[in-house]
């Protein structure tokens, strides 16, 4: 079901959201076709119950979004899309105004533990930025470890070889999991550090191949020992951050997914 | 229904604006619903000063509304932890379909903001 907004009436205990960016990729040089794309981790084997886009100041036009990489796929599959017809985006406009066809494409759909992308191709002299959430359920038991969870779904930039973000801590929880994956063909590995508060170490979490390829998907389960044990209880006050480095710049954004579990 | 919005802060000095120190994060509003508290945090190598975080909200951003503060005084020389517990400005701000969270940042300093999380608690109605 496409949607602009969640449903309260479709949650149920257990769902959870996801977010992707889509960055603006004709800032960095892909002009002439407006394009953006914005990697996420499904963190569980989970169903699409809605999803929502959020574009704004693209200066494009008849922006169309697809979902990539589904079910592993590392090539294209376009299952419907996202589209905002008209001769420019400016400010912030809300899709689809297609509706339909995501609907179309999306009902019943069933995403693997992956990394996927989400991807917009129009015209216009500038890419997309926006924002994209789904709303998802997991299927079968993987989640129900975790009881009560909280999911963190961010990204690192692209173009650097290093970078670092942290998130404040809400509630009482406990790192269970850290995923990511690559987004594109990249050149060296990239390890990502995970630490409490910028100090104790949560998981060290790197990429199986030396040269990641396209839709990657890897994860870390967090090992209880003394060394990782109390940084991972984490609470109110605390933070996670979450830092990655690589011997090259990488050509795509890297995702990050957070599996908290609430005590 | 209590939902956690993660997001983190675009640099926005990469895109040339270093004049004011500022940055954003654009999280959508999932739902009908109440902003109940906002955490934030900064890094210290943003060589900022009197950070202020100001989170906003509006329908598919025609009319914002000033929802609540974070701020810091002073340089940052480590991970700042911010938060708002109560909305200030609109405690009872409700957000409603379709509209999204604008958090700025601005402050005094030579570059914007790059290493920022933040947490928005959003309970729907």
């Amino acid at each position: 079901m496409a949607s602009t907004q969640i449903d309260p009436g479709l949650w149920r205990p257990g769902d959870y959201l996801l977010h992707a960016y889509l960055t603006d990729m004709g800032a960095n040089g892909q002009g002439g076709t407006e394009t953006g794309q914005g990697p996420f981790v499904v963190p569980f084997r989970s169903r699409l119950i809605q999803v929502g886009v959020v574009v704004e100041n693209s200066n494009g036009s008849d922006n169309e979004i697809d979902i990539e990489g589904l079910e592993g796929v590392k090539t294209s599959m376009q299952l419907g899309a996202l589209v905002a017809e008209g001769a420019g985006i400016s400010g912030t406009n809300v899709v689809p105004t297609d509706a339909q066809s995501v609907a179309d494409g999306l009902s019943d759909l069933i995403f693997e533990k992956a990394t996927y992308r989400v991807r917009s191709d129009g015209t216009g002299s500038g890419g997309p930025e926006g924002h994209f959430w789904m709303h998802m359920r997991p299927e079968g038991n993987e989640h129900i470890q975790y009881g009560d969870f909280i999911i963190i779904s961010s990204e690192f930039w692209d173009g650097t070889s290093s970078d670092v973000v942290h998130f404040p801590v809400p509630v009482d929880c406990e790192v269970m999991r850290v995923m990511s994956g690559a987004n594109d063909p990249e050149t060296a590995q990239i390890s990502i550090l995970f630490q409490k508060n910028a100090s104790d170490l949560i998981s060290l979490l790197q990429s199986a191949d030396a040269t990641p390829t396209d839709l990657e998907f890897f994860e870390s389960d967090i090992i209880p020992d003394e060394r990782s044990a109390s940084a991972r209880q984490l609470g109110r006050g605390d933070f996670i951050e979450c830092a990655y480095t690589t011997a090259a710049g990488i050509s795509g954004k890297i995702p990050i997914t957070i599996v908290l579990k609430r005590i | 229904m209590k939902i956690f919005i993660f997001g983190r802060f675009e640099s926005i000095d990469v895109a040339g604006a270093v004049s004011a120190e500022q940055g954003r994060v654009q999280c959508f509003a999932p739902a009908h619903g109440f902003v109940t508290e906002v955490l934030g945090s900064m890094d210290a190598d943003t060589g900022g000063l009197n950070q202020r975080m100001m989170l906003r909200s509006g329908a598919s951003g025609q009319t914002e509304d000033f929802i609540g503060g974070l701020n810091t005084a002073g340089m940052i020389d480590a991970v700042s932890i911010l938060e708002c517990e109560s909305p200030v400005a609109h405690p009872e701000l409700e957000v409603g379909c379709n509209d999204w969270f604008t958090l700025d940042s601005q402050g005094d300093g030579a570059t914007g903001v790059d290493s920022a999380g933040v947490c928005i608690v959003f309970e729907t109605a």
